[in-house]
This record gives C-alpha cells, sequence and structure tokens, in this order.
C-alpha cells in the first residue's frame, strides 16, 4: 500500500512541472453562455452574433461553451476556459459575468472579456454592454396598463411581475421601467411584486401567477428565465395574458404572450466583436449604455397575441414607441 | 450469464485500498475514454483535454489539487461516521454551514483579527459543520433515531436555509451574482502558486487524513470505534464507552466537513455562493467508498474524483463533451468499486441441505 502511495505521489509531482502555455491567440474567440443556448433567445442571438462575426473575420476561430444555470459552477467553467490558454476573447452575456470575469482578469491578464447586457466600467481588459432596459420596461409596462384598463376599466388597476430572484437591473431598471410604463397609462397604477428565488422553478412561477391571476391581475410581466414557462401555462389556462421580455415571447404562446421587448443582442455582439478582431482594442475599459434610439431596444409587434389587441391599444402603442425613440419620456443614463 | 451484484455501503476490509483505487482509477480511464468517443464528435481533442490538459498546463494540475482538499475533508468525515456504523448523509448542510459561517465570520473579523481572521473563520466553520450534525447526532444518542434518516432531513433543511441567507440577509446586493460580500483578500487563504488557486488547504488534507489513519490504524480509541462501528454491543461488553462513539463520530465529521466549506469559500471564490457544495456529500461517500474507508488513501480517491471534473470540463471546453459527463464517470466508478458479482458472497453463505 504504502509503496503504491509513493509512486502516485511522485507521478503526481513530477507531473506538477508541467508547463504553462503560451500567450492566447487573440483570434480564438469563446462565447460563454451562462446557462444553455437553445431556447434562450438572448444567448441564441449571443451566438448568433458571434458566430458571424468570426466568420467574417480571416483566420478567427469560435468555441461555445455552455455553462448551465448553477451559477455556483459559472467561476470554475470560466476559469477553465480562461486557463486552457485557447481562447484571447472571452464573449458572454448576463449581468453577473462581468464581477467574475474581473476576478478570472487577475490571474490571466492577457485574455480580453465583451460582455453584453452587463455593466462594468474602467477594467481595462473588460468591455460591457448595457441595454437600456428601464426603455424596455417600460414599453410592457405601458403595453400591461393598456391592456389591464381596456379588460377590467372599473376595477383598480393593478399588474404583476415575477423575477427569479433580486439583483441590481431588476432594482435599478426594469422595475421602475415597468411601473412607469403602467404609470403612463393610469398614475394609480399598483405593481404586485413576487418572487420564486431561482431561474428554473417553472413550478413555483406557476403557483405565484396563479395567486396573482386569481387576485384579479391581468397581465403579468415574467424575468424569470425557463421558470417563466409556468406563467405562461397558467396565463393560458386562465385566458389572462403575459408580456415579455428580450424577445421571442410568442413562440412561447402565440395567444396568450400579448407583446415582447426586445434587443438586438445578435447585431450588438456581431459589431463589438467583428471589431475588436479586426484589432480595435480601445474598447476595452469601457462600459457602454445602448437604446432605443440606436436600435438595440425595441418592441415586436410580430405576434398573433398583439395582433389580436383591439387596434386602439396598438396604435397607442405605436404611438409611444415612436415617442420613447423620440426621448419622451426620457430614460437615458451615463452610469449604471 | 447475468451475475447478480451486491454493493457493500460500509466497506472496512475486504479488497485492499490500493487495489480499489487501481481499479477506480483504471474504470475511470476506460469509461471517460468511451464516453469521449461515445459523446464527443471531436473524440481525440476530448481525449487530449481530459487526459493531457489537466496534467500537462500548470495552473489547470495544481487547481484540480485544490479542488480535492475539500473532498478530501468531506470523504474524511464520512470514513468517520462509517466507521462507527453510522451513517450520515447530511454532510453537504454540514459543508455548505460550514461556507457561510467562515464568510461571516472572516468579514466580521478582518478588520480586528487581522490574519487570525483566517483561522478564526476556519475554526467557526469548524463549530457550524458540528452543530448540524449534533442534531441527527444528539437524536441518535438520547432518542435512538436512525441517522440515515435525521442526518438527510436535517441537511436538507439546512441547505433551505443557507439559500434563504445567501439570497436574503447575506446577500450583497450590490452585485448580480447571488452570494454573500467577497471577504477581504487579506483574510483569504494565501495562493502558493498564481495563476493556480492552489493554496495550504491540500496540505491540511493532506495532515488530517494521515492523523485520521494513525487513529484508526494505530490507537485503541481507533481500534475501539471500530469494534463500535462493527458490533455496539460487543465495545460495550469489552468495556469501551458506547455513549461517546453513539454521537462523538458524526460530530466530529459535522467539523471536518465545516472546515471543508471553510476551505472552500476562504480559497479562490472569495465568498459562499449560493448552491457552492452542490453534490459535495455525494461525492464525498464515493470517494469514501473508492478509498475503502482508508484514511490514508483519501487524497488520492479525492484526487481522482477532482480530476474526473477537471478533466470533464476541460473536454467541455477544448472539445464538445458534455460537462455533466465526469459526475456520470464518478457514479459509475464508485458502483464499480463498490459491487462484486454475487459468487463471491455466496462463498460465504452455507451449501443448500448443509447442517447449519
Amino acid at each position: 500500500m504504502n509503496r503504491f502511495l509513493a509512486f502516485v505521489f511522485t507521478v503526481l509531482t513530477l507531473s506538477s512541472c508541467a508547463k504553462e502555455t503560451a500567450g492566447p491567440d487573440p483570434l480564438s474567440v469563446a462565447v460563454f453562455v451562462p446557462g444553455v443556448a437553445s431556447g434562450s433567445p438572448t444567448y441564441e442571438m449571443l451566438v448568433a452574433g458571434a458566430t458571424k462575426a468570426v466568420a467574417e473575420t480571416e483566420g478567427a476561430s469560435i468555441k461555445i461553451i455552455e455553462a448551465g444555470y448553477d451559477q455556483a459552477t459559472w467561476m470554475d467553467r470560466l476559469r477553465d476556459t480562461v486557463a486552457s490558454g485557447e481562447f484571447g476573447v472571452v464573449v458572454s452575456s448576463n449581468p453577473s459575468l462581468p464581477e467574475l470575469c474581473a476576478k478570472v482578469s487577475r490571474d490571466y491578464p492577457a485574455v480580453r472579456f465583451i460582455i453584453a447586457d452587463a455593466y462594468l466600467s474602467g477594467h481595462p481588459a473588460i468591455h460591457t454592454v448595457l441595454y437600456n432596459q428601464k426603455e424596455q420596461g417600460y414599453l410592457v409596462g405601458y403595453l400591461a396598463g393598456l391592456v389591464t384598463k381596456e379588460r377590467s376599466p372599473g376595477k383598480p388597476p393593478v399588474a404583476g411581475l415575477i423575477a427569479a430572484q433580486r439583483y441590481p437591473t431588476l432594482d435599478k431598471l426594469i422595475r421602475p421601467g415597468f411601473e412607469a410604463g403602467l404609470r403612463a397609462v393610469d398614475p394609480d397604477f399598483r405593481l404586485e411584486y413576487r418572487e420564486i428565488g431561482n431561474w428554473y422553478d417553472s413550478a413555483k412561477a406557476a403557483e405565484l401567477a396563479a395567486a396573482l391571476y386569481g387576485a384579479g391581475v391581468e397581465v403579468i410581466l415574467p424575468i424569470a428565465g425557463s421558470a417563466g414557462q409556468g406563467v405562461v401555462s397558467v396565463a393560458d389556462e386562465r385566458g389572462a395574458s403575459v408580456v415579455w421580455f428580450d424577445g421571442a415571447g410568442y413562440r412561447m404562446d402565440p395567444d396568450t404572450v400579448i407583446g415582447c421587448a426586445t434587443i438586438a443582442q445578435d447585431k450588438l455582439v456581431y459589431e463589438r466583436l467583428k471589431s475588436a478582431l479586426g484589432g480595435d482594442s480601445s474598447r476595452y475599459g469601457t462600459a457602454d449604455i445602448v437604446s432605443i434610439r440606436g436600435g438595440y431596444v425595441g418592441f415586436d409587434p410580430d405576434g398573433p397575441g398583439y395582433a389580436n389587441l383591439p387596434e386602439s391599444i396598438r396604435l397607442a402603442m405605436t404611438t409611444a414607441i415612436g415617442n420613447l425613440a423620440a426621448g419622451t419620456p426620457d430614460f437615458s443614463f451615463d452610469t449604471f | 450469464m447475468r451475475l447478480p451484484l451486491r454493493v457493500r455501503i460500509k466497506d472496512v476490509g475486504g479488497i485492499k485500498p490500493a487495489l480499489k483505487l487501481t481499479i477506480a482509477l483504471g474504470s475511470a480511464v476506460c469509461l471517460a475514454a468511451l464516453s469521449a468517443f461515445i459523446l464527443s464528435r471531436e473524440p481525440f481533442a476530448a481525449l487530449r483535454a481530459f487526459f493531457l490538459v489537466p496534467f500537462s498546463v500548470q495552473s489547470t494540475f495544481l487547481s484540480m489539487i485544490e479542488a480535492s482538499a475539500p473532498l478530501a475533508l468531506c470523504s474524511l468525515g464520512v470514513v468517520v461516521t462509517f466507521r462507527a456504523g453510522h451513517y450520515s448523509l447530511g454532510g453537504e448542510g454540514q459543508a455548505y454551514a460550514g461556507a457561510v459561517a467562515a464568510t461571516a465570520i472572516a468579514q466580521a473579523s478582518a478588520a480586528h483579527a487581522g490574519s487570525g481572521a483566517t483561522l478564526l473563520a476556519i475554526v467557526g466553520a469548524a463549530a457550524a459543520g458540528s452543530i448540524v450534525a449534533a442534531i441527527p447526532a444528539a437524536g441518535k444518542r438520547y432518542a435512538g433515531a436512525d441517522v440515515l434518516l435525521t442526518s438527510i432531513l436535517v441537511s436538507q433543511g439546512v441547505i433551505f436555509s443557507m439559500d434563504w441567507l445567501i439570497g436574503g440577509p447575506l446577500r450583497d446586493s450590490s452585485i448580480n451574482l447571488v452570494a454573500m460580500k467577497a471577504i477581504p483578500s487579506a483574510t483569504l487563504l494565501v495562493r502558493l502558486a498564481p495563476p493556480a488557486t492552489l493554496t495550504m488547504s491540500p496540505l491540511l488534507a493532506l495532515a488530517l487524513c494521515y492523523a485520521g489513519w494513525w487513529y484508526f490504524e494505530r490507537s485503541r480509541a481507533g481500534a475501539a470505534h471500530d469494534m463500535y462501528g462493527k458490533n455496539p454491543r460487543f465495545a460495550g461488553l469489552q468495556g469501551y464507552n458506547e455513549a461517546v462513539f453513539a454521537w462523538a463520530p458524526i460530530v466530529i465529521a459535522g467539523a471536518l466537513h465545516g472546515v471543508a466549506g471553510a476551505v472552500m469559500s476562504l480559497g479562490f471564490m472569495g465568498t459562499a455562493i449560493r448552491g457552492m457544495s452542490g453534490g459535495i456529500g455525494w461525492s464525498a461517500i464515493g470517494s469514501a467508498l473508492v478509498a475503502g474507508s482508508n484514511p490514508a488513501a483519501l487524497p488520492f480517491s479525492a484526487l481522482l474524483f477532482s480530476w474526473l471534473d477537471a478533466g470533464a470540463r476541460q473536454a467541455a471546453v477544448l472539445a464538445d463533451l458534455p460537462p455533466d459527463s465526469g459526475q456520470v464517470i464518478k457514479a459509475v466508478v464508485i458502483l464499480t468499486v463498490s459491487a462484486r458479482p454475487a459468487f463471491n458472497a455466496r462463498r460465504t453463505l452455507p451449501l443448500p441441505g448443509a447442517r447449519r
């Protein structure tokens, strides 16, 4: 036994003398998906944008790495990705990622990070782009307000927001934007907020949605990842409605989902990565905020759920979208 | 001909730990190679990533050793309870409580205790793990409750509570990750070879495993511990204190799991993240089985499991192997070393018609 253990120990000690790999190839791109790309419109757009940029850059290569939904494992997987020495640029999308990238970057300063849907300013290896999600929230809030008032004209106006968990982007942008949209329709609107606790428990999301719809809520905005499916199912059963965030909600239930706020993630990722692969390193260290004025935030009207709404509502929405793009109301901000 | 299998939960004696480790290593290598050819479209890249990268890239190799430390500590806890005949399955909750306690104590004491804050955090984590373990231990000692059931119930309750604490009152609300505030860097375990995550924790695990080996193989108390595990009544007849063995191993194991949690949060992670303990209890039981419940073999079985995790992650990064394939391989390795053909067992049974 002792001889065997001594042998194993010797082998391991000798292995530790292995050398570090050379510096990473600046044209080798890792797309780090903090979840699963398939079925997630945000991540599908992330992959599509990065793939297009790489395809148009001679000598560039791409690798898609899915890290799954467990936040506790992201650090290890991101670290392994960077430590492999294979990638010069890591592209990702999630508000939590800059914190993890900054930590990993201390040990691997040669690797560059482009993170969409996130904000971190001043880190020399990281470029982030935050969507003005207050505008997104406003658009779906305004629609939820119009539909609620149309369906329940005499009742105290109330709408629902079911979130996976609290996080700064939700607290500072999405929720205030949604409330602003509701109150643009009627200043007396009340928002019922509920929290699931994670991004995958659709059964709990369904339970919370059932309680809200049962209490007289007509429209709910789920910010809950895959758990949002639970809200859509309950809304479908009860003939109620859902407004969706970050696009492609109509695919889940064409009639129940009555409107989707969108982001042009594929366009954004394509532009920023293409520029970086072309040798432009000036964006690293900066944090941009993009909005409806650049075409990065919008509203998708091409769904049966939206088409079936009364024309007066659709006309009011068209006007609201135009006004928002023109700066009324003005939700612009410089730092986050 | 199909041979029925039986699984040995507690494994003292039987085939030697070195042979078990060899079988485990062999089956892990075969399964990893098989999964590379079956699950990956780039089998040779997957093989390279699984077998070469964890050993050929220095930082990956040293980080892999670091990752084995909490697993070795938890496995030692498993051995301490299993060899006393207590099948405690509550390790994950104990480790999670240790991680949260270590983070909270490190933050609170960093300003006042200086470098002593790290030690304070480890001691506090051990206490937290012990307290969680003390509940099933008290149930066993005073009410004869089944540790198997109570430990897993308590552990699950603790996991939910820690999830709530990290996501609620203890959460750092300035960041998007569901985690506690970062521990001040001066209080973290010193990294020995950056960029690798390696700290002193593997040496701590090694020292404790060796101390465990000495206790079981060389001390009178260890012999009594084993005797109690095999037959508590006989141990009592020999004059050993049955009452102590009814609870102390469970509480000591809780302390070891708590220290493992501290090692996780005081290491590279630098905080407690929700769900960070996921699967460590199960892996620790597997690692203890692979080591044949011998503390001296635990660092190697923990390293084997750590390699399976690191290799699978590397194969997911550099090829297209599913990252969870390491977990599946672990499960099959555990079954391979735990299950024996039933003819082996039948040899010990009386032949039909023989006198009893």
